[in-house]
């Protein structure tokens, strides 16, 4: 079955897939459907934080691709190579010894540091996925030829995922794009990915999840919600979205640095707004450069802010401190708290030069 | 005469029975107790030597733990139990009063000729003295051994001839004495009785301690062979949560000392403690620390862990701050066969995993049983965890034939 081949024509050439697809159908049919309709209705039921601008019209995806925009998620993500190399588990093995000389080693390093700098990508930000609902062909003469659903799949070798067709011939003879918890879970079947499961794992489920937030495994929840989801699968967004807000109130932003999601969850604060508590966060770390770039990146995406009109009078090669000033005067709602973590990082930093001149 | 007894017997059947049971109980009052004792218990001369009556039942003293005059129901009786007269009136018979001992004496515990030690604390086998603990050694002046710890390696009767006493026998004791970080010691000594051969055993081997690097306190430095007459130790350097896997001596050895990951092999003569303690020891002392490594051959040691991603994190750099421009160019070299002496590496022999299913045909069935279940399990639970498991009536229903 090639790609280019039209739908109609795939019917009658895929059969020895129908009778397995039915068969699959079958046994999950019953559960399928309810958790169809459950994520449909999850997909409109999506609580982003209410926002002054309603951002949840706007499409951050542009934004987020943005040359300029990861650029900064990238720097500000930090990279302690220990932390990203991370003691993990996994089968009892030797380490291994090497006598090497210092320009050997330097070698190494460099490898290893390319090698692990990919664990850092960060997983696209989008708006949740809208259901395709426009049915391809109505054939009334079909209706009632089965008593479940048929799935058709492309299995053509080297298409991906997002890109293969998976269509539906319904009980009333309606053709239609196959709903998205389908289409991923003949995915799933024809290509399973390691760390995906068949159907969505329990502990995405908003009691377990609650439970796991307490127990700040926020790395571990956002890693596997990274294996099981598309990124703009609304559970993804929903999970996602739930562990960032957890992190900011907890004050935890330094777990996420140097892993992936930290470029996310500096993404999404931004995005809503509510970057203050990062902000101080930063600030209280005496990182200075990451703050100036955080505010920058509250500049790009929100270019109507009167923080960006404000900001765009200073000069580019302006210091970190007024840069960070500039947002404490036109955009902070921590306007106290961030003026004294400032002040605070200005006189430890005097202090040092002082000292440093003695 | 049968015949006529039976006869009487059915006619007037009351009076045998009723003089068999008083020559019963009169001839009980004849004799005394430790006569029918004796009766049950004593051997002859002739018969103790051909060794009979071992088994023999040990008197019991029914009388024990009885007072006489004190009974359940605790009454006083005057002048056997309590005082006969009360000036010049005499008591009765009366009720026992409030606070009166009981009639039973404490009941004495049953002295066991073997305690039973927790199994904690036994040793490698049975009630023998070898693997088990006999305490920090005894304090020098005023120095004593805190956190140390003793154990007995071998404990053995040795013997030499005298011309006057003939066979001399002695106990020989090896103990190994250590803190659990790094300071260990071993020594061995002899004595006529088995107590003052550990003790001075204990307190020699405190005087021998000697002091081992460990690399991060869990393990050896590096793979190393050491071979003491015909025993000869291969030791290997573990990662950490792996264990002790080695003889029993030398897990006891390393328990002491404080090291907790390590693989032994052990070949020759494995049964000679001593020796199998002399060799370990030695080549502990002998290892050569990664720093040491570094300054000898002027180059960095690096580490490579899996569980970080085989990130290469150095160990250990030359003293002097940089390393030699040269690199290692022999191609064989291994840091896991450095330390072997003459070139010689311990075989290591490829075992075909599938071989104790492949070779017996009943083990080959069941392995293909099992391995056509092998995921069976896991997908239940799988299904029990979604709600996609039928329930208990509706498999039972399933069950049913059809009809």
């Amino acid at each position: 079955m090639a790609a280019s081949i039209p739908f109609r024509l795939q019917n009658s050439l895929s059969f020895i897939n129908e009778t397995f697809l039915q068969f699959v159908n079958l046994k999950v049919r019953h559960r399928s459907f309810s958790s169809c309709s459950k994520v449909l209705f999850a997909s409109s039921d999506v609580k982003a934080p209410s926002s002054p601008e309603g951002n949840n019209e706007r499409d951050p995806f542009p934004m987020f691709v943005d040359s300029r925009v990861q650029d900064i998620l990238s720097r500000i993500t930090g990279f302690d190579i220990l932390k990203v190399a991370g003691p993990h588990k996994r089968h009892l093995e030797k380490p291994k010894y090497k006598l090497l000389t210092d320009a050997e080693l330097k070698g190494e390093m460099a490898i290893a540091k390319e090698r692990l700098s990919k664990r850092l990508q960060i997983p696209p930000f989008m708006n949740p996925r809208k259901p395709n609902l426009t049915p391809l062909a109505v054939d009334p003469d079909l209706a009632h030829f089965d008593t479940s659903s048929y799935v058709f799949t492309d299995v053509t070798f080297g298409i991906a995922d997002r890109d293969r067709s998976v269509v539906v011939r319904e009980t009333d003879g309606t053709l239609r794009v196959a709903p998205w918890d389908v289409k991923d879970r003949m995915n799933q079947i024809y290509n399973p990915r390691e760390g995906k499961e068949y159907l969505k794992p329990q502990m995405f489920e908003e009691r377990n999840l609650e439970r796991m937030i307490s127990e700040k495994n926020y790395v571990y929840i956002l890693d596997r919600a990274c294996c099981q989801f598309e990124p703009d699968d609304p559970d993804f967004i929903r999970t996602t979205h739930r562990i960032y807000r957890a992190v900011d109130e907890a004050g935890d932003h330094d777990d996420l640095r140097s892993t992936r999601h930290f470029g996310s969850l500096a993404f999404y604060l931004t995005w809503h707004k509510m970057a203050d508590l990062l902000l101080l966060d930063m600030l209280n770390r005496d990182l200075a450069s990451d703050a100036k770039d955080l505010v920058r990146l509250y500049t790009i995406l929100h270019p109507d802010s009167s923080c960006a009109a404000s900001l765009s009078q200073v000069s580019s090669d302006s210091s970190a401190a007024q840069v960070v000033q500039v947002y404490i005067d036109t955009a902070s709602t921590l306007r106290d708290e961030l003026q004294l973590a400032l002040q605070a990082m200005e006189d430890a930093r005097k202090a040092d030069r002082n000292g440093l001149k003695k | 005469m049968a015949m006529s007894l039976l006869r009487a017997l059915a006619q007037n059947a009351k009076p045998t029975i009723v003089s068999l049971s008083t020559i019963a109980t009169a001839n009980l009052q004849k004799v005394s107790a430790n006569h029918l004792w004796d009766g049950v218990t004593s051997v002859s001369n002739a018969g103790k030597k051909r060794g009979r009556g071992r088994n023999a039942k040990k008197r019991v003293d029914l009388n024990r733990g009885q007072r006489l005059g004190i009974g359940k129901s605790g009454l006083v009786y005057p002048g056997l139990t309590g005082p006969a007269l009360v000036g010049k009136e005499m008591l009765s018979i009366s009720e026992k009063k409030e606070g009166q001992e009981s009639s039973e004496a404490p009941r004495v515990e049953k002295r066991t000729r073997f305690p039973k030690i927790p199994a904690l604390q036994r040793g490698y086998s049975g009630r023998k003295f070898p693997g088990t603990s006999i305490g920090p050694p005894d304090p020098i002046n005023d120095y004593e051994f805190e956190g140390f710890d003793t154990r007995v390696l071998e404990y053995k009767m040795v013997s030499h001839m005298t011309g006057n006493l003939g066979r001399k026998m002695r106990v020989s004791a090896l103990v190994v004495t250590g803190n659990g970080k790094g300071l260990a010691g071993f020594a061995v000594a002899k004595a006529p009785m088995g107590k003052a051969a550990l003790r001075k055993a204990k307190n020699m081997a405190a005087q021998r301690l000697q002091y081992f690097e460990r690399y991060n306190d869990h393990t050896v430095f590096h793979n190393f062979a050491v071979k003491e007459h015909k025993t000869t130790l291969f030791v290997q350097k573990m990662p950490k949560g792996h264990g002790l896997v080695c003889h029993r001596v030398l897990k006891t050895i390393c328990q002491i000392i404080g090291i907790e990951d390590l693989h032994v092999k052990t070949e020759g003569r494995t049964g000679n403690i001593q020796n199998v303690t002399k060799a370990f020891f030695r080549g502990l002392m002998e290892q050569e620390t990664h720093q040491q490594l570094a300054d000898r051959m002027q180059l960095n040691v690096v580490e490579y862990r899996p569980e970080l991603e085989w990130l290469p994190l150095p160990v250990a750099s030359p003293s002097c701050g940089k390393s030699r421009d040269e690199p290692i160019t022999e191609e064989a070299f291994d840091f896991e066969n450095m330390y072997y002496q003459d070139g010689k590496i311990p075989l290591k022999k490829q075992k075909d995993p599938m071989s104790r299913y492949t070779k017996d045909p009943v083990q080959w069935k069941k392995f293909l049983q099992v391995h056509r279940d092998r995921n069976q399990v896991m997908a239940r639970n799988m299904r029990i965890i979604h709600g996609l498991e039928p329930t208990k009536e509706e498999i039972k229903l399933r069950q049913k034939p059809l009809k």
